[in-house]
């Protein structure tokens, strides 16, 4: 018997409003009230000055693959009807950086890639947030 | 600048490797500290410390000082368990006792049974809070393929470069009686092997396996009091890189730098001064990474470093020469530790590499933290 795929939990008080965003189709990240810092992934103080909460924002929901992970088999079983897939890393225009699967055949990409954003519903409440090249030539001019 | 030796291993233990049904971690713990203690030729009363390292899936207590203490019937004057204590962790924090005054010989011991328990590595191990496992990232090892992507992408490395690691390391295994996959494998058996994450294959990866490991470590200006050649600790070091994905660059580990060079400093030794090295790789892309942080090559020559077969028998950086996690067995860095210590001693048999006299032994916690050694059998560079 296959578990089902993982699923976020989207009553955790503290990413519940990513959860939020992304069902809006908008991509989303804490800033600090005090200094200003952009921070992901979330966390219940800042990193840099330790001040509690933040302010959810929105992000573009665009950025280039910064490494990606291909998978021909389903290392976790819940994944097999998805094969091949990928699992990328990406750089967001904004700064972070954060993981995502890649939409479309993983032999297609290549570092440097342009990418954006789309919003997958895959429950009532829940859509994730799931990456597609932009279609262009790579960008290989790195950094 | 050189740094005289403070401490020294005096003994080190192995049981054998692989599936050991019917034994838990705790018993492999002990097993292999009583072939230790044989080794140092002292009874377990001559210990006053003792580390223990908590066993991965292995159970609850498994590896825990107080039941590792109380199934070897020993009330040490110090005793500690690492969370991680993966070999160099374990070793620093037996080191750091002594050093302190706290103890004055300190067995470490590692066992784990999680071959037998079942374990496997392929689940989201993060579950609804890991973000990486919402987006089917199937363990966090395999961020090791994203790091191999981005060393191919920078450098120009190639899928049978890297491939040199895991074929050199079985080169190695064949000699060694404790490694568990010691049958031939070519890089073209290599490259025929399907990827399990692109652009990885099964040889890339660890092994799980069941056993035990244990070493003895003592005051370098005791150490002649033991039975066995000493091997000293000429260096430690370690770093953290504790924020992870926030940091510059979390795949491939610049950090591991910081180590090096804190290492190097510390010891007087240089990296043409090390003769061989234990680089652990729980992937053999960490191997790759530390050939270049730790300054045998430059960055991103790790390939071709690999490739003209430097770290296989009778090359010139001997790595990994009991075959590593990739092929002896995933004993956590311990058996890299023993291995180094055999070395040294001129006891590795078929394998020994000739005229062996420093050691490098490093580790990684994944994309946590970083520790290493410079072992040698003279008590300064």
């Amino acid at each position: 018997m296959t578990r089902p795929k993982p699923l976020p939990d989207i009553e955790d008080p503290l990413t519940a409003p990513f959860w939020a965003m992304t069902r809006e189709s908008r991509l989303g990240a804490q800033r600090c009230g005090h200094c200003g810092a952009l921070r992901w992934p979330p966390r219940p103080i800042c990193p840099e000055c330790q001040t509690p909460g933040g302010e959810w924002v929105e992000l573009r929901p665009s950025g280039t693959l910064w490494s990606f992970a291909a998978y021909y088999r389903a290392l976790d079983p819940s994944f097999k009807e998805d094969l091949p897939y990928a699992v990328g890393l990406i750089e967001l225009d904004d700064g972070p950086r954060m993981y995502g699967k890649m939409v479309g055949d993983p032999e297609a990409l290549v570092i440097g890639q342009r990418v954006h954003a789309l919003f997958t519903a895959v429950a009532p409440e829940i859509a994730l947030v799931e990456w597609e090249r932009d279609g262009d030539a790579p960008d290989r001019a790195f950094d | 600048m050189t740094t005289k030796s403070r401490t020294a291993i005096v003994g080190v233990g192995a049981t054998e490797q692989g599936e050991i049904p019917g034994e838990s971690a705790n018993e492999l713990a002990v097993r292999a500290a009583v072939l230790a203690l044989a080794d140092a030729g002292i009874s377990k009363n001559e210990i006053d410390g003792l580390v223990t390292c908590k066993s991965p899936r292995s159970g609850p207590d498994a590896g825990t000082d107080e039941a590792v203490g109380s199934l070897l019937g020993i009330n040490p004057a110090f005793s500690s368990t690492l969370e991680y204590g993966a070999g160099a962790f374990s070793l620093h924090l037996a080191a750091m006792a002594i050093m302190a005054g706290l103890a004055n010989t300190v067995l470490l011991t590692f066992g784990t049974n999680q071959r037998s328990n079942g374990v496997v590595f392929s689940h989201a191990v993060g579950g609804s809070k890991d973000w990486s496992s919402i987006a089917g990232l199937a363990h966090e090892d395999q961020s090791a393929a994203m790091a191999a992507r981005r060393h191919m992408y920078l450098y120009g490395t190639t899928e049978e470069q890297l491939g040199w690691v895991s074929v050199a390391q079985r080169e190695w295994a064949a000699m060694n009686p404790l490694a568990i996959f010691r049958e031939p494998m070519t890089i073209d058996d290599y490259l025929a092997q399907p990827y399990m994450v692109a652009p990885l294959r099964r040889a890339d990866l660890t092994m799980i396996s069941d056993g035990g490991a244990a070493v003895i470590l003592t005051r370098a200006d005791r150490a002649g009091e033991f039975r066995t050649t000493p091997v000293h600790l000429l260096g430690l070091a370690q770093q953290s890189a504790l924020r992870t994905t926030e940091n510059e660059d979390n795949v491939l580990r610049p950090w591991i730098k910081d180590i090096a060079g804190r290492l190097y400093s510390t010891s007087g030794a240089r990296p043409e001064d090390i003769d061989i090295a234990y680089l652990q790789d729980a992937t053999s892309v960490w191997v790759l990474q530390m050939l270049e942080w730790y300054g045998f090559v430059g960055a991103g020559e790790g390939g071709p470093f690999l490739a003209e077969g430097h770290t296989r028998p009778g090359g010139s950086l001997p790595v990994n020469t009991n075959g590593g996690q990739l092929s002896e067995a995933y004993m956590w860095n311990w058996l890299q530790l023993r291995e180094a210590v055999v070395q040294l001693r001129g006891e590795a048999g078929e394998r020994q590499v000739k005229d062996a006299r420093v050691a490098l032994h490093a580790q990684t916690h994944d994309f946590w933290k970083g520790a290493a050694t410079i072992l040698s059998t003279s008590e300064e560079i």
